[in-house]
């Protein structure tokens, strides 16, 4: 594939960095209650970032960790590891779901959010939503502008969850973040056990951390 | 995953060829097990998206928001307005290609992989290819230019790749946006020093044509042809049989196929291009990397994200 084709994909891994951490969040009195669930928990880690504390990686650790604590308030790391595993889901055990699950976020949270490293001047705008006839599965999509000006759709997969709002899907540019890990997650369970999966995801996760330490 | 012409000047278009003549081999009983690809679904090779006005969708209530059209009850539909930009188009040809499900079915692989350790094999070895060859060289071609050069000297390349661009809308029937590369080539040409400044980047244009262009295997994707299989070559990365042929067309468009007529010998040219396709490299490598870290399974997360971005790309 050309290298022009390719660059929006260099952009789209970015934007999926952000995706977790990033929305301009504007005030909106119309807007559905999932929107305005995810307006409001990126306003308060958007709110992280701009502290001038963030952008000093020696100050950064309290912030990155509230932000974490935000993140894992906003996304639900157990409906996207379900989503991932497929249909396999139900062989692993209430043990060994929350073992991955933890894994598995420990992954997202350490390489996305070990990309950003302060606040650049992206905007998110909120373009439209879609839901299911039932209502209770919506789309928000957004348009996240690059500081280049580069703009990338992301959209935020959502479902209702303990009378709130949850994430369970970001979808960048079109490419599925839970569609992608389930073919790798189906494939390796081809040959492999729960448990197994769960070590990878682990060594993986543990990689990512170190690097982003080390950087 | 990268773009070049280090695999030599006749070397793609002869593999293309004799693979081509592999794939009328298979048998029929191989071809019907395999995946429908996501370029045979029929949202896929829709040329334009339609857009109907969502049944039952009372006028939105304008918000705040960039003058957008936002909040209300969820709609059952896309909810775009009728002028669209080139982003909403790019969104709403998403939509077409997936259903907003709960992934309850188990959704097979999209792309059929029978020679999958072969694959692999050339996945490991571009992979260290990029990390201990393309990689130092292109740090230190970074040290060596400014920031402005590379850009210029991409722009130019860019501006080169035209006659592929052009063609490949023709191909699909894209009238107006044949046009507007024709008209983004010429101010390019001309006031822009010979492509040297992207002068028409942000000149608005009478339909929205997406920087990255048409190329054939998209025009193959367009007219319907699944990917076949996937194919993972040297030096270049993720392909697919339908992939090949359309590198394999466009390669008659390239720069240098022509410019080798004029210019003698022949691998000056080529040489010249794939110094183009080299500088070109800025994102693509820090983007395989950072794909790599993220991946459980670091192959197969490139082969679906590549499928799914080209199925995206023929989309729109």
């Amino acid at each position: 594939m050309s290298t022009a084709r390719f660059t929006a994909f260099r952009a789209g891994v970015i934007a999926l960095a952000f995706a977790f951490v990033l929305l301009a969040a504007y005030a909106c009195e119309a807007a559905s209650p999932s929107r305005q669930t995810l307006e409001n928990s990126i306003t308060r880690v958007l709110n992280f970032i701009k502290d001038p504390g963030y952008v000093n990686p020696a100050t950064r650790g309290p912030l990155r960790r509230q932000i974490e604590d935000e993140v894992y308030h906003i996304f639900d790391f157990t409906e996207f590891s379900a989503r991932t595993v497929g249909q396999r889901w139900s062989t692993f055990t209430p043990q060994q779901q929350k073992k991955f699950s933890d894994a598995f976020a420990e992954l997202l949270l350490c390489t996305y959010l070990g990309k950003i490293d302060g606040y650049n001047g992206e905007k998110v705008a909120f373009v439209g939503e879609r839901a299911n006839q039932a209502g209770d599965r919506v789309e928000q999509k957004t348009l996240l502008t690059m500081k280049d000006g580069k703009k990338i759709p992301v959209d935020y997969r959502m479902m209702p969850k303990n009378g709130g709002w949850c994430v369970y899907d970001v979808i960048v540019e079109g490419v599925s973040l839970v569609k992608n890990y389930r073919t790798q997650f189906q494939d390796i369970l081809q040959t492999s056990s729960p448990d197994e999966l769960t070590a990878r995801v682990k060594t993986k996760a543990l990689e990512a951390r170190n690097a982003g330490n080390a950087k | 995953m990268l773009s070049s012409t280090f695999a030599g000047r006749f070397l793609p278009l002869a593999l293309a060829l004799l693979l081509g003549l592999a794939v009328l081999h298979v048998p029929a009983g191989a071809k019907a097990s395999q995946q429908p690809t996501a370029a045979q679904r029929p949202g896929a090779v829709t040329a334009r998206v339609n857009v109907a006005k969502p049944a039952g969708t009372k006028d939105a209530v304008p918000s705040a928001v960039y003058g957008q059209r936002g909040g209300g009850l969820p709609t059952t539909g896309i909810f775009v307005r009728k002028k669209r930009s080139l982003e909403q188009q790019v969104t709403a040809s998403i939509d077409e290609l997936e259903e907003l499900d709960d992934y309850a079915s188990g959704e097979p692989q999209l792309i059929a992989d029978p020679i999958e350790p072969w694959n692999r094999f050339w996945f490991g070895f571009n992979d260290i290819f990029y990390l201990y060859v393309a990689n130092p060289a292109y740090r230190f071609w970074e040290t060596v230019t400014p920031r402005q050069l590379r850009t210029g000297i991409s722009n130019v390349f860019r501006n080169l790749l035209f006659p592929m661009r052009f063609i490949n809308n023709l191909l699909q029937f894209r009238f107006k946006e044949a046009g507007v590369e024709f008209g983004r080539f010429i101010v390019n040409s001309t006031a822009g020093l010979g492509g040297l400044v992207d002068i028409a980047k942000h000149k608005k244009t009478i339909v929205p044509v997406h920087p990255e262009g048409e190329d054939f295997g998209q025009t193959l994707g367009r007219w319907g042809f699944g990917h076949g299989f996937y194919i993972v070559w040297p030096f270049i990365g993720p392909s697919s049989v339908r992939e090949t042929f359309g590198r394999a067309g466009d390669y008659f468009l390239y720069p240098a196929f022509w410019a080798s007529y004029a210019i003698h010998p022949w691998y000056v040219p080529t040489g010249i291009q794939t110094g183009f396709f080299f500088n070109d490299l800025d994102d693509v490598l820090p983007t395989y990397f950072d794909l790599k870290k993220a991946a459980v399974d670091p192959y197969i997360m490139m082969r679906e994200a590549w499928v799914k971005h080209r199925a995206v790309q023929v989309a729109r």
